[in-house]
């Protein structure tokens, strides 16, 4: 199985186990999924980009597109606490 | 006594005599090698020749020298090869990105019937499905090519150093050059005396030549070529962030493992030793494995005396890690598995093969 592929899948593996993980133990805001998910996705891409930095270049743009969600998430998260 | 117009050094006889007429011999004015047009064209095909023809699509026989006639050798089942390359390999295809889209949807619509239901948790699957499709969208998005390809595209290349080397190249074994500088490309030399015993350290650095001649040196007199593998190795070391020149005797085996297993995916297993004499490597074939097969058979010259392009990567990784001139005992392609054995410029052992 190509480089890429094993990244994929054991990508989908870890946020498929720790989100039904995290749902066990009742969570129930959102943006702790979505930071166990950015977490999970920048470790497994560092592990992988170790062998192979024009994979991490290419995947830039999904990092920014998953940092700026967190922001939202965390400025909603501040909003709500503020009002 | 010929000489040469551009440098006057003299041309040796061994040369002359592989050209076979020294009225053929033609430097002035034209600082590669030059041969007449005729003793190309004239040469009847050989078998090998043929078997370039009827077996891979850019490769012509030896008279064919028209682009006509390249165009065509392209055989039925090229074309379906070539057909088929549109499709990339494995997970990555048509199938990846409907499965990405249809991610994403489930995502979307299970995040929305979860925030109606009121079940918030169940939210967070929906983040997770939503997460991997728009990964497998956004890497399907990048090019990926077949091995076909990439064999095609290789072929021809090898096809005419393996006729330089059929022509002019004599039967000794090619040393390996050490690079001194981090950006210098690893070359390959093939003297043309029979049994030079080079020197240890064969300064060539500063040819830049396919014909280097020194009447003063026999050893400095041969074919000087860029390795095979020269570019793969350089693509390596973007992909690994490193130089082979910084790595130490210890370290470079397992970069070279790394690099050719999982960042090039070129091979599916390196092991290589190092001992006092040289080095040697083992490696087994992975997604090129018909690449490796076309080149040993089409051009058994360049696979045996230069090496694959898979086997000279790890050479010119390894005479860029030890920075000594390694010499390139023998390179076999079977079974799906290559095997190289190096020893280093110097030692006592007969030169010729």
């Amino acid at each position: 199985m190509r480089l890429v592929e094993r990244y994929v899948l054991s990508y989908a593996l870890a946020i498929v186990v720790s989100g039904l993980l995290l749902m066990v133990i009742g969570i129930r805001e959102i943006e702790i999924y979505y930071a166990v998910y950015l977490i999970e996705f920048l470790v497994s891409l560092e592990l992988v980009a170790s062998f192979r930095r024009s994979l991490g270049l290419n995947l830039r743009p999904i990092i920014i597109v998953f940092l700026f969600g967190f922001a939202y998430t965390v400025a909603q998260r501040i909003l709500q606490i503020l009002s | 006594m010929l000489y040469c117009d551009q440098c006057g050094k003299q041309i040796p006889d061994s040369l002359i005599k592989k050209l076979g007429h020294p009225e053929s011999v033609e430097l002035r004015g034209e600082p590669h090698l030059t041969t007449t047009a005729e003793r190309v064209a004239v040469a009847p095909p050989s078998r090998r020749s043929s078997d370039l023809a009827s077996s891979s699509a850019p490769v012509a026989g030896l008279g064919d020298t028209t682009a006509k006639s390249q165009a065509g050798t392209i055989t039925r089942g090229q074309e379906m090869h070539h057909a088929s390359v549109d499709a990339p390999p494995g997970m990555l295809g048509r199938q990846q990105r409907i499965l990405g889209v249809s991610l994403i949807a489930f995502g979307v619509l299970t995040a929305v019937a979860s925030t109606l239901i009121g079940a918030v948790n169940l939210s967070g699957l929906g983040l997770a499905s939503f997460l991997i499709g728009l990964l497998l969208v956004y890497l399907h998005s990048r090019p990926s090519f077949g091995p076909e390809l990439v064999e095609a595209s290789l072929l021809s290349s090898l096809a005419n150093v393996e006729r330089i080397l059929r022509e002019l190249g004599p039967r000794t074994k090619a040393i390996y050059l050490k690079t001194i500088d981090r950006l210098d490309v690893p070359m390959v030399f093939l003297p043309l005396e029979d049994n030079p015993a080079p020197p240890s350290g064969l300064n060539l650095s500063g040819e830049d030549r396919l014909l280097v001649i020194d009447s003063g040196d026999s050893h400095r007199a041969g074919l000087l070529l860029e390795a095979p593998g020269a570019s793969l190795l350089a693509l390596m070391e973007k992909e690994l962030d490193l130089n082979f020149i910084d790595l130490g005797n210890d370290d470079f085996l397992n970069a070279i493992k790394s690099g050719m297993v999982e960042s090039l995916e070129v091979a599916a297993d390196v092991k290589g030793a190092f001992t006092q004499d040289g080095v040697s490597f083992r490696i087994r074939d992975g997604p090129l494995r018909n690449m490796a097969r076309s080149i040993a058979r089409l051009a058994p010259n360049v696979a045996s005396r230069l090496g694959c392009p898979i086997c000279s990567v790890a050479i010119c990784a390894a005479v860029k890690a030890i920075k000594r001139d390694l010499i390139l005992e023998g390179a076999t392609h079977q079974a799906g598995v290559h095997s190289v054995t190096l020893r280093f410029s110097g030692g006592s052992t007969d030169e010729t093969s």
